[in-house]
């Protein structure tokens, strides 16, 4: 009988403390789990852990959890379990790498406007990270913009709807802060 | 993975610091144009420069939309007229240069330099022809930058040059004095003059060059300005050394910019990739100046003691930054101190702090010489050979490259003011002190010997 192998998609999340990797890498080996993609944070204090797992086969997803969270005290971990296909789908778009930054004021609702308007374009947002400090934001986006969009009418949309607002807003191609942060090897 | 501290450092650059590519500079090998029917020559001017040059500008669009940098100036740079236009009289010369006016026009470039000769070590009969013509044909046409190299440290100074050039000069400022002697401002005069310089009016097209080359100059002056004042204010305890690595940590993001930017404009047009010139260039405008990076370093009026040392540590750092960036490093490479193009160092020429003479000083160790000085319209044609001359003796003697653009603006006395505005800016009339004293001294003519250490072999 062959192999049949289980993929899902994994977060936990909790109260950040010393150790937490070390007890959850080590739940996901005891059930025999092999760790693919693993993406680790920390958002004011709180661990945030997503994990991209393929484990053998005939264990449920209600096993997986109630395993993981048998690592740590009760109601300490908040499991999420996505069941993944066999193949890793085709990316969500396909297109040049930007990178967006706005900073400035904080105010609510900044998000939800670019984000917005990013879906709107078909643009899709391949990573992000906001963080406000002292009624301060600053926001950075990786993006893959389709050939079809002009990025130069997007700067200016996106100036546009940021007009009232106290921020800068930015739009430039990766291969800048490529360049200007490090040296390619021959 | 980029980190976000570098993200926002980068776009900093752009957004409050004045960082642009000031140049992109399309150098095109013209000698195969050459013809002895002069229509047929300018025909075939004006066609490889269309062939090579047509797409350069809308590449130069295109690449600044796609990276959101701004590229403030294209530009075309052509071989030596003097070189390779060896049958043209005067009118032939007059009319290459408007040839090259209109081709440069037709393809929208804002600048093209090679109206030039190479006359270090003497000159052609054509080259004197050419520099016979150079009082018209820059007054005559707008795009159109010339340069003559009168000395270099193999060869030594070219004295009788010089002494033309003086004339000349006078001569450039009168055709042009309703526009304050602007022609003037599209003539430098060299030492050791580099074959793939992207900025003008210097810029030509080398022999040694290949037949199309994209050389880039950027500018980061209100860059490294804001670093120094950062790095001042976050570190109490900075140093020079420390000074010094800022600069060069800010030189390098530079330097990288230009070459992403020149190799994918050359890429797109199907020219080579040159050279990056890390020349920090000033404009007028606030914060893009040498002399604020002077004063954010310590000197509060620049030109006080301490000012040649200050630049000294610059344009070293600059250069160590850069060349750590980009294995293609050329041009002239180095802080600029053009007066007029710098509202700083205008205004210290105004207060008095700055003069010819510490300016000159602070030109042997940095780029490029007595750039865009303007000098009473009354000066005499040999005084201005013998400041020239003087420049070019600190290019001979420390195996530097040099330059002077010097205008003597007819009609203005000491302390006035002349404006042309754009990049060209506007500058005080300077002091020459002990005019006309100098006279004796170049008409002796002839050539001042090259100095012992041009012997290396």
């Amino acid at each position: 009988m062959s192999f049949q192998p289980t993929r899902y998609a994994l977060s936990v999340m909790c109260q950040d403390k010393v150790g937490l990797v070390a007890r959850l890498t080590g739940a996901v080996y005891g059930l025999g789990g092999n760790i693919e993609v693993l993406h680790q944070g920390v958002l004011q204090g709180y661990f945030v852990f997503m994990l991209m797992v393929t484990f053998p086969d005939g264990l449920d997803a209600d096993g997986i959890r109630k395993a993981i969270e048998s690592a740590g005290a009760p109601g300490e971990f908040v499991v999420s379990l996505l069941p993944r296909q066999d193949q890793t789908p085709a990316p969500a778009a396909t297109g040049s790498t930007f990178v967006l930054t706005l900073s400035g004021e904080d105010s609510p609702g900044i998000l939800k406007k670019i984000t917005a308007y990013l879906g709107d374009q078909r643009i899709n947002i391949e990573g992000l990270a906001a963080e406000t400090k002292a009624g301060r934001c600053l926001i950075t986006a990786r993006l893959t913009i389709p050939a079809l969009v002009d990025v130069r009418a997007a700067r200016l949309d996106l100036a546009e709807i940021f007009k009232q607002e106290q921020v800068q807003i930015s739009l430039m191609h990766e291969d800048i802060f490529a360049a200007t942060s490090r040296i390619e090897m021959p | 993975m980029i980190g976000s501290e570098d993200i926002v450092a980068t776009i900093r650059m752009f957004q409050e610091e004045n960082l642009d590519v000031r140049t992109v500079t399309l150098g095109v090998n013209i000698a195969g144009c050459v013809s002895a029917d002069l229509s047929v020559f300018c025909d075939k001017i004006r066609q490889k420069i269309s062939r090579h040059a047509g797409g350069l500008v809308a590449a130069c669009n295109r690449i600044a939309d796609r990276y959101g940098i701004p590229i403030v100036n294209k530009r075309l740079a052509v071989s030596p007229i003097g070189s390779i236009a060896a049958n043209l009289g005067h009118e032939g010369m007059i009319q290459i240069a408007r040839a090259l006016d209109e081709a440069a026009g037709e393809v929208r470039v804002d600048l093209i330099g090679g109206f030039s000769a190479l006359v270090h070590k003497g000159a052609t009969p054509a080259e004197q022809r050419l520099i016979e013509a150079l009082p018209e044909a820059l007054s005559l046409t707008r795009r159109v930058c010339a340069s003559v190299n009168v000395a270099s440290t193999k060869s030594g100074i070219n004295m009788d040059a010089l002494l033309k050039l003086g004339q000349v000069i006078k001569l450039a400022a009168e055709l042009s004095a309703d526009q304050g002697g602007f022609a003037c401002a599209k003539l430098c005069v060299f030492a050791n003059i580099p074959e793939d310089n992207p900025f003008m009016a210097g810029a030509y097209h080398g022999f040694g060059e290949p037949e199309a080359v994209i050389n880039i100059g950027v500018s980061g002056p209100g860059v490294v300005k804001r670093a120094i004042e950062r790095a001042r204010q976050e570190r109490p305890d900075l140093d020079l050394q420390m000074l010094a690595s800022v600069i060069k940590h800010t030189s390098f993001r530079v330097t990288r910019v230009g070459e992403l930017v020149g190799q994918e404009v050359a890429r797109e047009i199907g020219a080579e990739f040159g050279v990056v010139d890390l020349s920090l260039a000033p404009t007028p405008k606030v914060g893009d100046s040498i002399g604020e990076i002077l004063q954010a370093m310590g000197i509060e009026k620049v030109g006080a003691p301490g000012s040649t040392a200050a630049i000294a540590l610059l344009n070293e750092a600059v250069k160590k930054g850069g060349l750590f960036a980009s294995s293609s490093v050329g041009g002239l490479s180095g802080a600029f101190i053009p007066v007029a193009e710098d509202s700083t160092l205008a205004h210290a020429a105004e207060q008095g702090w700055l003069s010819l003479e510490k300016l000159e000083a602070m030109t042997s160790v940095c780029s490029l010489g007595l750039d865009m000085i303007c000098i009473p319209g009354d000066t005499d044609a040999p005084t201005i050979s013998a400041l020239m001359a003087d420049e070019m003796a600190i290019g001979m003697i420390n195996h530097k490259t040099v330059a002077t653009r010097l205008i003597p603006v007819p009609g203005k006395k000491v302390g006035d003011w002349v404006h042309w505005g754009g990049l060209f800016g506007s500058s005080p009339i300077l002091d020459v002190r002990a005019g006309g004293a100098s006279a004796a001294f170049v008409n002796l003519g002839g050539r001042i010997p090259a100095p012992l250490s041009s012997l290396r072999n």
